[in-house]
């Protein structure tokens, strides 16, 4: 569309040229005369004429533009990614993946979740993270690879931190060996330290090696609720009538969305 | 018009326990090992994948996608990688009638213990409150859990060409 009013509004420009400047030059009669053997109106000429340079200008001008550039990244806030280490490794994705992983069934991502940290050696895994009590957090990927010739390999493994506006404010790389079985994915000197000035709301985390996307997961950071209903629910799922009470205040207080973020 | 469940911004105790207890069954933090007392199966593990809850129609459903694992010591010869879809739909009057279960991502045309109209699974005999759907306590991941353990006798079926039966 925007060739076609660029071709348009060359040829009206260059129509209005010509029909000035050709004359001027006496140049009018020699290119009308050749011309008038297959168009013989002047009028016509002219249009010919202008129509033809409007697509010689429009085409040649594309060429020269830059082309597209590609979409933009939401960029990292420099607070937060300042306070993390963020390996210079992993600005660029790794250009030499392992050639095993073609198959995708010899590698499974089994398991992906955030971890957190109340105290130095506490680390739970969670989909709500207490501002109020949580310290720190970092991911936790488990692999599996069921396939001993698709074993004993480096794989760096990137995972991604996410906040509520869709800004990445979290990047580390785990360069894992895997082995046969089970391989538990943890960064042992990274994590994201949860405090007050985080953006409460519902994250993300992805995990990503090899070019590949393996998953995302989602997680809330929140004010936790105060409480739980598991006492009250039977091994066969089914309702204890003693935790109406408690029921009916969590019902007070959180939305639908607030208990299945819980 | 107020529902059984409240709204999405103000639920009944009812819809809290609803929630709870379906996250109990599918939690996305650790697979539940389920304990199979018979003969044809052994224990196995539920990793569940997703779990939704939709109330944007007039009767709210649950999605689970989940897998199934057997424990290592388990001697089930049920095997399978699959994702499994199961859909619990609320009924109109719940919780007087219980609510629906279907095998969403698996067709089961041709096997026993279901309606075909509709695909909903047969889950239980309808004897007592204390075999079948009770009211006051049953919630839709009771249903849940039963649909589970149908699938696991689907898949039995499937290998032997015989349904199991309960009590074996």
């Amino acid at each position: 569309m925007k060739t076609l009013v660029l071709w348009l509004l060359s040829s009206v420009f260059s129509y209005v040229i010509l029909i000035r400047l050709l004359p001027a030059v006496g140049l009018d009669n020699t290119i009308f005369l050749a011309l008038s053997s297959y168009i013989p109106s002047y009028a016509d000429q002219i249009v010919a004429i202008s129509a033809i340079v409007g697509a010689v200008f429009t085409f040649g001008l594309k060429s020269v533009m830059p082309q597209r550039a590609p979409r933009r990244q939401a960029p990292q806030r420099p607070a937060v990614a300042q306070a993390v280490p963020t390996p210079a490794a992993v600005v660029n994705r790794p250009t030499i993946p392992p050639p095993t992983l073609t198959t995708e069934q010899s590698l499974w991502l089994e398991r992906l979740t955030v971890l957190t940290r109340t105290n130095n050696i506490d680390y739970k895994a969670t989909r709500l993270v207490d501002i109020e009590t949580i310290k720190a957090i970092r991911p936790m990927a488990v692999f599996l690879v069921n396939d001993r010739k698709f074993a004993n390999f480096t794989l760096p493994i990137f995972f991604d931190l996410v906040d509520p506006n869709g800004v990445m404010v979290y990047r580390t790389m785990v360069p894992v060996l895997m082995k046969m079985g089970r391989n538990y994915v943890v960064p042992q000197t990274s994590e994201f330290p949860i405090s007050k000035s985080v953006i409460q709301g519902d994250w993300s985390l992805r995990i990503w090696a090899n070019h590949k996307s393996w998953g995302e997961t989602h997680f809330s950071i929140r004010q936790a609720l105060p409480g739980t209903l598991h006492q009250f629910i039977g091994a066969d799922l089914e309702i204890d009538e003693r935790g109406l009470a408690r029921a009916n205040e969590v019902a007070k207080k959180f939305t639908i969305d607030d208990l299945l973020r819980a | 018009m107020s529902t059984w469940w409240g709204s999405r911004k103000q639920v009944t105790a009812r819809m809290v326990f609803e929630i709870e207890a379906m996250r109990m069954l599918f939690s996305d933090k650790n697979p539940i090992l389920f304990r199979q007392n018979v003969s044809w199966d052994g224990n196995f593990w539920v990793a569940t994948h997703k779990l939704t809850l939709n109330t944007d129609c007039p009767n709210p459903f649950w999605d689970a996608r989940f897998r199934m694992t057997n424990d290592q010591d388990s001697r089930s010869k049920i095997n399978s990688r699959d994702m499994f879809h199961i859909q619990v739909l609320y009924t109109s009057n719940y919780p007087s009638s219980e609510p629906q279960a279907n095998l969403k991502s698996h067709k089961i045309a041709g096997a026993e213990h279901y309606f075909s109209d509709g695909g909903k699974l047969c889950l239980h005999a309808h004897r007592t409150a204390r075999d079948g759907w009770d009211p006051a306590k049953s919630t839709a991941a009771t249903i849940a859990l039963w649909a589970i353990q149908w699938t696991r006798a689907w898949l039995y079926w499937k290998q032997t060409t015989v349904w199991p039966k309960a009590s074996e």
